[in-house]
């Protein structure tokens, strides 16, 4: 039994743990030794009891969303229970055995009514957090692959893992066994991750686009600013002119400033208008611009 | 306000010599009226020309980067599609050099736009 002072220390550890974005592996740890203790069953045991439930969650959230979710704090607890498990390297492990010809990928097939209905969802995903704006076609085909795999390899896995609940063996060991299935629990990864590099580039593409329109808006205020600061100025004469030799100065003018009116639209030479006029004329000439 | 005013120095000139032989009498004031409308004219067609160029430019460098942009997927998807089914990292691969491809894409029209911008505002100083 642990003494008081390590009871300390370890809660210590885990605050600085949560710190630093690991709060996950924390609530894993927890989650797995309370289930041990609860049901006198090993670590081993429990841990991978705990990844099933995780995949489950996994799962039902795959369910309604039918996409690989970015921000997925199922997800993000499955990677949390490998790193606890394997450690910090278990997820680059996995992806390596993904990775060896000797365990090719299962390819999912997808009828055109399920490739339609998944590339739907990709859709409906994208348009739901951007904007309702999405990817092109290309991006969007992917990911309704990728999706399809994601949901199939994980239905795999947590079967494999459900199997083996009872085992006495560790997570790490029994993979050891069946590397098929490292090889596609690494596939997971690899996709999540796919994803993530997808929806990343969308979102740089999308700021890309805001700065490009941006500039262009930027641009051709500046060069209405540059054009109002000419017309304001001739009003601007023209009313002191007016006051100081009450005179008919300034018809010639509002002649010039009606080309400007053109160009500047409506409402700028509406105001230029009223600034003049003192807002007696703003009848039918300001409605034939 | 002739010194205040966006007329050059020459046409500044100008008018304050008539200014201190004739005072304030009609035809100075018909040479000044007559310079300001000018000069708003001039400006007007500036502005109305760095429209076009505005327009004219950026719609030319969508349809470019449009084109190109089209161009690289088409090539990625011929490429995907020889890659095996669920060989994530070939297909990961092939997205990574296509999205570095875009990314030196979009720094080519980042600088076409500099350019359009500082063609305009030299435009705006004229």
């Amino acid at each position: 039994m642990p003494g008081a002072w390590d009871k300390i220390k370890t809660a210590a550890k885990e605050v600085g743990e949560k710190v630093i974005g690991r709060g996950p592996e924390v609530k894993y740890r927890h989650e797995a030794q309370d289930y041990s203790d609860k049901n006198g069953v090993s670590i081993e045991i429990a841990q991978k009891t705990i990844l099933a439930r995780y995949f489950d969650a996994v799962e039902r959230k795959a369910a309604v969303t039918r996409a690989i979710d970015y921000d997925s704090s199922e997800w993000r607890a499955v990677a949390a229970a490998v790193k606890e498990t394997m450690g910090d390297k278990g997820i680059d492990g996995l992806k390596k055995t993904a990775d060896d010809p000797r365990y090719p990928c299962r390819p999912v097939v997808l009828s055109p009514a399920e490739f339609k209905r998944s590339y739907s969802a990709q859709e409906g995903y994208y348009k739901s957090k951007y904007e309702k704006r999405a990817p092109d076609y290309a991006v969007l085909k992917d990911c309704a692959e990728n999706a399809a795999m994601f949901a199939n390899y994980s239905k795999d896995f947590r079967s494999f893992v459900s199997s083996f609940s009872g085992n006495a063996a560790s997570l790490e060991a029994l993979l050891a066994r069946n590397p098929k299935m490292k090889a596609e629990f690494g596939r997971l990864f690899q996709l999540k991750g796919l994803a993530e590099k997808h929806e990343d580039r969308f979102k740089k593409d999308m700021n890309f686009e805001k700065t490009w329109n941006a500039s262009k808006v930027e641009l051709q205020k500046s060069v209405k600013e540059m054009l109002t600061g000419t017309g304001n100025y001739c009003v601007n004469v023209v009313k002191a002119c007016q006051m100081m030799f009450q005179g008919n100065f300034g018809a010639g003018l509002m002649k010039g400033l009606g080309e400007t009116a053109k160009f500047l639209g409506i409402e700028t030479w509406g105001a230029i208008k009223v600034a003049y006029h003192g807002g007696k004329v703003l009848g039918s000439k300001v409605k034939n611009f | 306000m002739i010194n205040d005013s966006f007329l050059v120095s020459d046409e500044k000139k100008a008018l304050l010599e008539i200014y201190s032989r004739e005072g304030a009498s009609a035809a100075f004031l018909q040479k000044f009226e007559s310079a300001l409308v000018e000069k708003l004219r001039q400006k007007t067609e500036t502005a109305i020309g760095l429209d076009k160029v505005i327009e004219t430019e950026f719609a030319r460098i969508t349809d470019d980067y449009n084109k190109q942009r089209a161009s690289l997927t088409e090539k990625l998807q011929k490429e995907l599609a020889d890659v095996a089914p669920g060989d994530v990292t070939a297909k990961t691969t092939l997205w990574d050099a296509y999205y570095v491809k875009v990314d030196e894409l979009q720094k080519v029209v980042a600088g076409g736009i500099q350019a359009v911008s500082q063609k305009v505002l030299i435009g705006m100083t004229k």
